[in-house]
C-alpha cells in the first residue's frame, strides 16, 4: 500500500510539472522554481515514508494482524492528513500564532495548495498576521489572499477602518472571482478575531460571513450574542443629542467603532434643538447679551453641528439607511455626497492608462481602487442611480481605464483584480445605460478569464 | 500579532477637546451666569491653580473629569468677552446641562 501511495504521490508531481510545461494549465503570474518544485516533491515522499518507518519501527514484534491495522489505519489516515491539511493547519493553528513565522511559512510553502496564487498569497498574510518584519505583500500577486494581508496590516497598524473596507470588498466580489477554500477556513478566523478583541462585533460579523469552520461559526455566535444585547455604552433615543454628540465625538477620537446609521439618528434628533423656532430664541438670546451677530447666530450653530456631523460620519462604517426627511439630515447628506463627487474628482490620475500616471505595487492599486468603490457605493446609496449617471458624466466612464492599465502593466499578476475591476465597470455601464462600455469591458472581463482562470 | 491601538480621528478628536473646553464647563458656572460671575469665578480659579489646591485642577464634563490649567481657563474667560461666541457656548452649555439635570441659573450678559 505504501509503494502505491508514494508512486501515486510522485506521478501526481511529475504529472503537474509535465502538464505546465505543456501548457495545458492556464497562465499564472506565479513562476515556482524547478529546485522548488523537487523540494516540495522530496518533502512530501520524506514525510510519507518517515511516518510509515516511524510507526513499522514502532509495531516491531507486534502481531502481524496488528502491525497491518497500524499501517493501514493511522498510516494511511496520518498520511493524508500530512499530506493534506497537516502542513496548513501546523501553520495556521499551530506554530504561526505561537511566533514561529519562519517554520510556518516553509510549511505553507511546502503544503498542497490548489494554486501557486494561493501558496504565496498565504505566507504573505501568515507574516502579516503574525510576522514582524517584510511579509513582501508588495510583490505578491493581487487575490483575496493579500486582500486578507491588507487587512492584516491595517489592523496592526490600528486603522481598523481600512481593514474591514478591505473585507466589504471581499463581501462585494464578482461571483466566480475566486476566494479559495484555504482562505475562508484559515486566513478570515484570525482577522474576525482580531475585530472580536476591540469588542467590533459588526464587523465580526461582517468577517465571519466570508469565512468557514467550526472556529469562525463560533466567533459568529459569539458576536451575535453580543450584538442582541443592549448596547452598553449610553447611545440611546433617550439621550439628547448633545449629550449623543459628545459621546459620539468621543468614540471617533478614541477610534471605536460606530455605524453611519447612529449619525443618521443623531442628525435626526438635532431637528428640534435647531428647528427655526429655535433659532428665533436663539437670536432674541443674543439681542439681550448685546452680540454683534445675533441675527446670524443660528446659522452659525447650525454650520458648527453640520461640520461635526460631517466628522462622524467620516469616522463612520455601515450602509446608508433610506433619507429621512429632516432639514438636517437632508443638509448632512448633500454636503457628504458633495465630499464624494469631490473625492472622485481626485481619483482622476487613476484613469489613465498614460505613462505618466501614479504607478504603484499591485496590492497598494488595488488598496486605492477598494477606496475608489467604497465611495462610488456611498454615492450610490446617497444619490441613487441619478447620483451615478452624472458621476459617469463627469469621469467616471474612464475609471475602466484603470483595470486596462493594471492588466497592461502587471497582467496576471493583477488579473484577479482587474476581472473584479473589469467586471464592475460592465455592471456600472448597464446601470447608466452605456452599451458601448458594457461591450467593451465584457470583453475585456472574458480576455481576463481566458487568460487566468486558474486564479478566478 | 502585535498591534498598534486603534487610531482615533484626529479631527474628531480636536472637536470633542472645542466641545469639553466650553467656558462654561470649564468655569464650572451655569449657562445663564452674567459676566461678573464669570470673571469673579475665573479669578478664584486662578488663584486655587496658582496655589495648587486639588479641588481646581479638574473640572466635571458629560464624559468625566478633565485637567484644567490656567491656559484654559483664561481662554474660557477671553471666550465669554465676546458674546458672539458666548452666545453659542451658552446654547451647548444650556443644552448639556439640560441632558445631565444640571441647574441652569438665568442672567444677563
Amino acid at each position: 500500500v505504501s509503494g502505491v501511495v508514494g508512486a501515486v504521490i510522485i506521478f501526481i508531481f511529475i504529472g503537474r510539472m509535465v502538464l505546465e510545461a505543456l501548457g495545458r494549465t492556464p497562465q499564472t503570474a506565479v513562476k515556482v522554481p524547478v529546485w522548488e518544485r523537487i523540494g516540495r516533491l522530496l518533502f512530501y515522499v520524506g514525510l510519507f515514508f518517515g511516518w510509515l518507518l516511524l510507526l513499522a519501527w514502532l509495531t516491531a514484534g507486534a502481531p502481524e494482524e496488528v502491525e497491518a491495522a497500524v499501517m493501514l489505519g493511522p498510516g494511511l489516515i496520518g498520511s493524508v492528513f500530512a499530506l493534506g491539511w497537516g502542513p496548513q493547519w501546523l501553520a495556521w493553528r499551530v506554530l504561526g500564532p505561537r511566533g514561529w513565522v519562519g517554520t510556518a511559512s516553509f510549511l505553507l510553502k511546502m503544503a498542497i495548495h490548489r494554486h501557486a496564487f494561493d501558496r504565496v498569497g498565504a505566507v504573505a498574510l501568515l507574516r502579516e498576521l503574525y510576522g514582524t518584519g517584510s511579509s513582501g505583500l508588495d510583490r505578491v500577486p493581487v487575490s483575496a489572499w493579500t486582500a486578507c494581508a491588507l487587512a492584516a496590516r491595517f489592523e496592526r497598524q490600528g486603522d481598523p477602518l481600512r481593514a474591514g473596507a478591505q473585507i466589504a470588498a471581499l463581501r462585494r466580489l464578482p461571483g466566480d472571482a475566486r476566494v479559495s477554500r484555504g482562505l475562508r477556513v484559515y486566513g478570515i478566523e484570525p482577522l474576525a478575531a482580531l475585530a472580536a478583541a476591540r469588542g467590533d462585533w459588526w464587523e465580526v460579523v461582517r468577517r465571519t460571513g466570508l469565512g468557514r469552520g467550526r472556529r469562525v461559526r463560533r466567533l459568529d455566535r459569539l458576536a451575535r450574542t453580543h450584538l442582541d444585547q443592549p448596547p452598553a455604552v449610553g447611545l440611546t433615543a433617550e439621550e439628547s443629542p448633545w449629550l449623543r454628540h459628545l459621546r459620539l465625538l468621543d468614540a471617533a477620537a478614541r477610534g471605536e467603532p460606530f455605524e453611519v446609521r447612529e449619525v443618521l439618528a443623531l442628525a435626526a434628533a438635532w431637528e428640534a434643538p435647531l428647528a427655526p423656532a429655535e433659532r428665533a430664541r436663539l437670536h432674541q438670546r443674543g439681542l439681550e447679551l448685546g452680540a454683534r451677530d445675533a441675527a446670524h447666530a443660528g446659522e452659525t450653530l447650525l454650520g458648527r453641528v453640520l461640520d461635526e456631523l460631517d466628522l462622524l460620519l467620516s469616522a463612520a462604517r455601515g450602509s446608508w439607511s433610506a433619507p429621512g426627511e429632516g432639514a438636517v439630515e437632508t443638509e448632512l447628506r448633500r454636503r457628504y455626497r458633495e465630499r464624494l463627487f469631490e473625492r472622485l474628482a481626485e481619483r482622476e490620475p487613476f484613469f489613465s492608462t498614460a505613462d505618466g500616471r501614479p504607478g504603484l505595487a499591485p496590492c497598494d492599486e488595488w488598496e486605492e481602487w477598494v477606496r475608489f468603490r467604497a465611495d462610488v457605493d456611498r454615492l450610490e446609496a446617497l444619490g441613487g442611480e441619478e447620483a451615478l449617471h452624472t458621476a459617469w458624466r463627469s469621469g467616471l466612464s474612464r475609471a475602466g481605464s484603470w483595470a486596462v492599465y493594471l492588466h497592461n502593466r502587471y497582467e496576471a499578476d493583477a488579473a484577479w483584480a482587474t476581472y473584479t475591476m473589469f467586471v464592475w465597470t460592465v455592471e456600472m455601464a448597464r446601470i447608466v445605460g452605456d452599451p458601448n462600455t458594457e461591450e467593451i469591458f465584457s470583453n475585456n472581463a472574458r480576455i481576463v478569464r481566458e487568460m487566468s482562470g486558474v486564479v478566478l | 500579532m502585535r498591534v498598534d491601538p486603534v487610531r482615533g480621528h484626529p479631527a474628531c478628536d480636536n472637536a470633542l477637546r472645542r466641545q469639553l473646553g466650553n467656558p462654561f464647563l470649564v468655569l464650572e458656572l451655569p449657562a445663564g451666569a452674567t459676566r461678573e460671575q464669570a470673571e469673579r469665578q475665573g479669578a478664584k480659579l486662578l488663584a486655587m491653580l496658582s496655589a495648587g489646591l486639588a479641588g481646581a485642577a479638574t473640572y466635571p464634563t458629560p464624559l468625566g473629569p478633565r485637567e484644567r490649567t490656567d491656559e484654559l481657563v483664561r481662554a474660557a474667560l477671553a471666550e465669554l468677552r465676546d458674546t458672539d461666541r458666548r452666545l453659542i457656548h451658552e446654547w451647548w452649555a444650556r443644552g448639556l446641562a439640560g441632558a445631565e439635570g444640571h441647574g441652569d441659573g438665568e442672567g444677563a450678559g
